[in-house]
């Protein structure tokens, strides 16, 4: 069931751009990312949708009511800032209460909903404390709790991680899947980081120069990304130039410098078409097999269970390769190689 | 080893100028025949005259606290939340009532508010007023309406800046929980904007109690202010001026010590984004009704401006709204009279000697509490600022009666305790500009100087200086013309005419019937301009914002 729907949102700052035509639409109950580098335009869509930046054109549809002109204080959806913006004149229990309190809840009503929050953000022994007195992770967490004991429509999160560090920031991630199972908020949560992206999602947006560019799972869009831009954000990518050859049933041949490759058909393309071709480091067999390549070994990176061979073709191709450390006793700087590719792990590319 | 002695003698300087004349009054206010008793507060507070004085103190002190808090929380609040076009030149504007001291602006304002001055009379053209009005009523009017137009900038200020100091996301997320704009403006808003509120309030209720230039030009003798001066005449005989100052001292203690104490409980500052995101754009009937508005608010704010300098270039000006008939006579006046000359070289020759005194001190203090460890660097910090809280009337009463029959005795000579009072009062200023300066500047700089060879003056000639520099200039060049300007202890301490600063000139000659008042103007006029200057030039040097001197906490 469609909870929240964006229809062709556009947004210009003077001059820039900021988005372009954006179109979504968030399931009832899930996480829904939108993944994408930093200034590429997410926070702004996210403050479009939380009403306080208008659209120059487009709508925004929650519950099938179109809320595009309501004010941020009726549309009942919730955001988590990103550097949290909690008050420090007030204690955690009153950030908490807080907007439980401006739409005048009885007090024992809003006792019971704050202590329920407390409880499930585990902040119930912080709660006399000020937000200056609070670490980073407990912050966040009253951030996240004045959010929800609202009771939402939908939760919006910007980068909710981005201050935290390393340890911390996984720790609250589970935390906040956790959350939404229990509390079954549907939220949009904005990251610059694929790795919480694709670690928490069910389905991400990635998004790039204030356009979307494509809609996903996380093994969709690692695995067969028709977008290059996609390709190459959500992990390394190798890639060549060609055009397309031939198309015989499943397959089609695309030729490159570096000779013909076959590769599994997904989409439809017409012959001669340009475009490019790409493949994974880890999708690489160092056994002989269908579309070929070799060279020189050129560097070896270390990082523990496995290694990252940096390969350089006679044609002055760079070819990046993972192999497994017990893999390795066949690699040596300076020597020449080959590997292939199966056609099944080849995408290719028609947009950049 | 020398840093020690220089760190004793600045202690020893800032003690015998600024802490023994206070302990002065407050000793004195409680002896009566070397005796302590509470005699002289029975007496002031006896007396009917004094009562009132401080009740319309007070009270002045409070309303023009309101009305500025009504003039500057909108106009910060237009100024940091809204963007539109010409809001740089406007927020230039709204800065400038703070160029002409309000005794300056009260002799033009008289001009235009008496029974036959610019309104009436235009009033009674357009046929509104049959009748003259008098606006100015005993005077008290008068100076609350100046006092609030010179001192709303500040309010301005100091919310502006708490207002930019926390993140609009505080605000926003208000908003986002469903509070409307008067529960975020009462519940989230103001509590933030509370500590600069207070440092405000406090700066203008004290200037208020304590400007004695307005009311001296609008002739109300039941403040405060004018009873301290009037007291001096004979404080050897009635000593209840020591118990007026010593209750301003007490306001000021506490005041102070509130504002300090809740500013540094409630630090609320909070990460800023940056401010694309925050400014929402004016446009149509809103931005239509907010040029009017401040419109409104600026030609009421720049009228004892405008009136000044009116006054000084106009010849004739009787039953008109405007001068009949103008003239630079008074301007020629200035350099020619002997009195206007008199007072010109005395006090760029008394502001010069202090603004080197105050460049040299307040370098050198500055210098001893950023870069030194040396023990009890704090109550020097403490003692330098303390001329921030102190009302200029209150060091100016000290002065003269401490050194009352001694060899610095006012009514021979005061231009010793003119240059220690000006310097003082303008201390903090270039002790702060010189602390940033070096809090700015990282000790490696000077290190890596000292690694590649140079010894320690090469590296404070060379590096040192050169980069703290800027900030001891614009800090010294507001020194500077801010003493040129010295209102209080220019009119206490100057007792003969010969040794009569340009403020006190200014006085005597907005007291002459003749052309004195016009002359005052022109006087008032070049030092407005002095002030703008200064203010303008200094702002340049440190890329700052005017406004920054003005703050505290």
């Amino acid at each position: 069931m469609e909870k929240l729907v964006l229809e062709n949102i556009s947004k210009r700052f003077g001059r820039t751009e900021v988005l372009k035509n954006i179109s979504l639409s968030v399931e009832k109950d899930e996480i829904f990312f939108i993944l994408g580098p930093s200034g590429c335009g997410k926070t702004t869509l996210l403050r479009i949708i939380a009403g306080f930046v208008s659209p120059d054109s487009g709508r925004i549809i929650l519950n099938n009511k179109d809320i595009t002109t309501t004010p941020p204080a009726k549309r009942n959806i919730g955001l988590v800032f990103q550097n949290y913006a909690l008050w420090p004149h007030l204690s955690v229990w009153k950030n908490i209460s807080y907007g439980l309190e401006v739409k005048r809840y009885p007090q024992e009503i809003i006792k019971k909903k704050v202590e329920r929050v407390l409880d499930i953000t585990k902040l119930s022994q912080f709660k006399d404390l000020f937000p200056t007195k609070l670490s980073g992770g407990q912050q966040q967490r009253v951030a996240l709790a004045r959010a929800i004991v609202n009771e939402p429509e939908v939760l919006l999160l910007d980068e909710p991680l981005s201050n935290l560090d390393a340890k911390l920031r996984e720790e609250m991630r589970s935390e906040i899947q956790r959350i939404q199972r229990e509390t079954g908020i549907t939220m949009v949560y904005v990251t610059h980081d694929r790795r919480e992206a694709m670690a928490a999602g069910k389905r991400i947006a990635v998004i790039n120069n204030g356009k979307i560019l494509e809609i996903g799972s996380p093994v969709k869009l690692y695995s067969n990304p028709v977008n290059r831009f996609t390709a190459e954000f959500l992990g390394e990518m190798n890639i060549l130039s060609g055009r397309v050859e031939k198309i015989v049933d499943n397959y089609i041949q695309v030729i490159t410098d570096e000779g013909l490759f076959t590769v599994t058909k997904k989409v439809e393309f017409e012959k001669d078409r340009k475009v490019e071709i790409g493949f994974r480091p880890e999708n690489i067999n160092l056994e002989d097999g269908e579309n070929k390549i070799s060279g020189d070994v050129k560097e070896i990176e270390y990082s523990g269970e496995t290694a990252r061979v940096k390969v350089s073709t006679s044609k002055g191709n760079i070819f990046f390769v993972r192999v497994f450390q017990k893999q390795l006793n066949k690699i040596e700087t300076g020597k020449r190689i080959s590997f292939s590719i199966s056609p099944e792990d080849i995408v290719v590319f028609t947009e950049k | 080893m020398k840093i020690k002695l220089i760190y004793t003698f600045c202690l020893a300087f800032l003690g015998y100028f600024i802490l023994y004349p206070i302990v002065h009054i407050i000793l004195n206010s409680f002896t009566v025949e070397k005796h302590i008793s509470i005699a002289i507060f029975k007496t002031a507070l006896g007396n009917y005259v004094i009562r009132r004085s401080i009740i319309n103190s007070f009270l002045l002190g409070i309303a023009v606290v309101l009305s500025t808090s009504t003039i500057g929380i909108p106009l910060a609040f237009l100024f940091t939340r809204y963007r539109f076009p010409g809001r740089n030149v406007f927020r230039a504007f709204c800065f400038l009532p703070l160029i002409a001291s309000p005794f300056v602006g009260a002799i033009g304002m008289t001009q235009i508010l008496s029974r036959f001055g610019s309104l009436n009379i235009l009033l009674m053209k357009a046929g509104i007023l049959k009748h003259p009005v008098s606006w100015l009523g005993s005077g008290l009017l008068g100076i609350f309406i100046l006092e609030t137009l010179h001192l709303y900038p500040i309010m301005f200020l100091n919310i502006s800046a708490s207002l930019n100091n926390f993140d609009i996301a505080s605000e926003e997320a208000s908003y986002n929980l469903g509070a409307s704009f008067s529960q975020t403006f009462r519940r989230i808003i103001f509590p933030l904007i509370l500590p600069g509120y207070f440092a405000a309030a406090s700066i203008i209720f004290i200037w208020t109690l304590t400007d004695l230039g307005t009311p001296l030009v609008f002739e109300y003798r039941e403040l405060l202010a004018v009873q301290i001066f009037n007291s001096i005449k004979d404080i050897n005989l009635n000593p209840q001026g020591y118990t007026l100052v010593f209750l301003v001292i007490l306001i000021t203690i506490l005041l102070f010590t509130l504002t300090k104490r809740y500013i540094t409980r409630h630090p609320y500052t909070t990460e800023r984004t940056p401010a694309g995101f925050t400014e929402r754009t004016l446009r149509g009937k809103n931005l239509f009704s907010v040029y009017i508005l401040l419109l409104i608010l600026l030609s009421f704010s720049l009228l004892p401006h405008i009136s000044i300098i009116l006054c000084s270039v106009s010849k004739k000006w009787f039953f008109t709204v405007l001068p009949s008939e103008y003239t630079g006579e008074f301007y020629h006046t200035v350099f020619t009279h002997q009195l206007t000359k008199t007072g010109i070289f005395n006090s760029l020759f008394l502001s010069g000697l202090s603004t080197i005194v105050d460049i040299f001190m307040g370098f050198t203090i500055g210098f001893i509490l950023a870069r030194t460890k040396i023990k009890g660097k704090n109550l020097l910090d403490v003692l330098a600022m303390l001329p921030l809280a102190i009302p200029g009337i209150v060091m100016a009463f000290g002065y003269f009666t401490l050194f009352l029959n001694t060899f610095l005795d006012p009514r021979n000579n005061p231009y010793i305790l003119l240059i220690v009072s000006y310097s003082i009062r303008r201390l903090p200023y270039l002790v702060r500009s010189t602390y940033s300066s070096f809090q700015q500047l990282n000790e490696s700089v000077e290190e890596a100087s000292y690694s590649l060879g140079a010894d320690t003056l090469t590296t404070f000639r060379k590096i040192t200086l050169p980069l703290v520099s800027p900030g001891l200039f614009a800090g010294g060049i507001l020194a500077f013309s801010f003493s040129v300007m010295e209102v209080s202890s220019s009119i206490i301490l100057a007792v003969r005419e010969k040794h009569y600063p340009i403020a006190k000139v200014i006085y005597t000659l907005a007291g002459r019937v003749t052309d004195g008042p016009y002359v005052a103007c022109a006087l008032g006029v070049l030092g407005m301009a002095l002030v703008g200057l200064s203010y303008y030039i200094s702002s340049r040097l440190v890329a700052k914002r005017i406004g920054e001197f003005f703050r505290i906490g």
